[in-house]
């Protein structure tokens, strides 16, 4: 995981400096004291399990979105003009939304 | 012209070239003794020390709102003459975690504990910076994989006090808005070809006036 991510969800009204990328080589800095930052490493760690869900979820929808400009919509025109059927842009649907899932914990 | 070798320590008539070649060695000369005056133009250099840091961790910085921000590095150097100029240079690679737009990156000269960020002398209410982000692939908001660069070449520090105290230059960097500037790395540094990592540094030359 990505430390810095964790960290700054957990704490984001601090002022930071976070240096280095394990926890062995992590340097945290109050930039208002210039003092060591402790930080709840358990709370840093479910804070970037949060983002990473929040950033899974708006990349399936940017990519369902755009999937959806360029394959489904021309079907449901087409279904309209009657050169397709409703059936065919509802599959076309479908299958983007198996393509592109939301994370397990979202509501689609 | 006769040699006159007086008894209070001088010697004249020596005509220019009087001496045999060679004679003269560099052990004979008082240290610190040959001036820039005394050399020609073109000879002898006029860079009279540079120093350096390079920065490679991986490393994330807030910024408050319209404020410079200092990035995690720096370099001292003590002036060897109180008239001698300072040529600041420095790069910072790393993506802004905000609008890429809104960016700048100026340097703060700290002198005996007291900061002084380096910025345009009149600006009113505009964001004051010296050099603005060179973004990759500036479409939007900058705050996932693409990063950019500030790129400062050789900035004339002309308004330095006239001493020799030492000088801490540090890079410095601001956004419009409240952000992270991501340094050396992507904001979401994700491990794979597709997100960035580099490194940043800053180097001072002192040249003679």
């Amino acid at each position: 995981m990505d430390w810095h991510t964790g960290i700054r969800a957990a704490y984001p009204d601090a002022l930071l400096t976070i240096q280095g990328n394990t926890l062995d080589d992590l340097v945290v800095t109050n930039q208002e004291t210039g003092e060591p930052f402790e930080f709840d490493q358990a709370l840093a760690t479910a804070a970037a399990v949060i983002v990473a869900q929040e950033q899974a979820l708006a990349s399936a929808k940017r990519k369902r979105a755009s999937a959806y400009t360029a394959e489904a919509d021309p079907l449901f025109f087409k279904s309209q003009r009657g050169e397709a059927t409703i059936e065919e842009w509802q599959a076309k649907v479908a299958e983007i939304r198996s393509r592109y899932p939301y994370p397990a914990e979202v509501t689609p | 012209m006769p040699i006159t070798i007086a008894g209070s320590g001088t010697i004249t008539g020596i005509s220019a070239g009087g001496l045999p070649d060679g004679s003269i060695t560099s052990d004979d000369l008082a240290a610190g003794a040959v001036t820039a005056a005394k050399l020609a133009a073109g000879v002898g250099g006029k860079i009279l020390q540079v120093v350096s840091t390079q920065y490679e961790t991986p490393t994330t910085v807030s910024q408050s709102a319209n404020t410079h921000a200092d990035m995690p590095f720096s370099v001292n150097i003590t002036p060897t003459t109180s008239t001698s100029l300072m040529l600041v240079s420095f790069s910072l690679m790393g993506e802004t975690g905000g609008a890429p737009w809104d960016a700048l990156a100026a340097f703060a000269r700290t002198i005996s504990g007291t900061r002084t960020v380096v910025l345009p002398s009149s600006y009113g209410s505009r964001a004051p910076g010296i050099v603005a982000f060179s973004d990759t692939y500036a479409s939007g908001n900058d705050n996932d994989s693409t990063p950019g660069g500030f790129y400062c070449h050789m900035f004339p520090d002309s308004g330095r006090p006239a001493n020799t105290n030492t000088i801490t230059y540090t890079p410095t960097a601001t956004q419009r808005a409240a952000a992270t500037f991501a340094l050396n790395r992507t904001t979401s540094d994700t491990n794979s070809n597709g997100f960035e990592r580099g490194i940043s540094w800053i180097t001072v030359m002192e040249v003679a006036a």
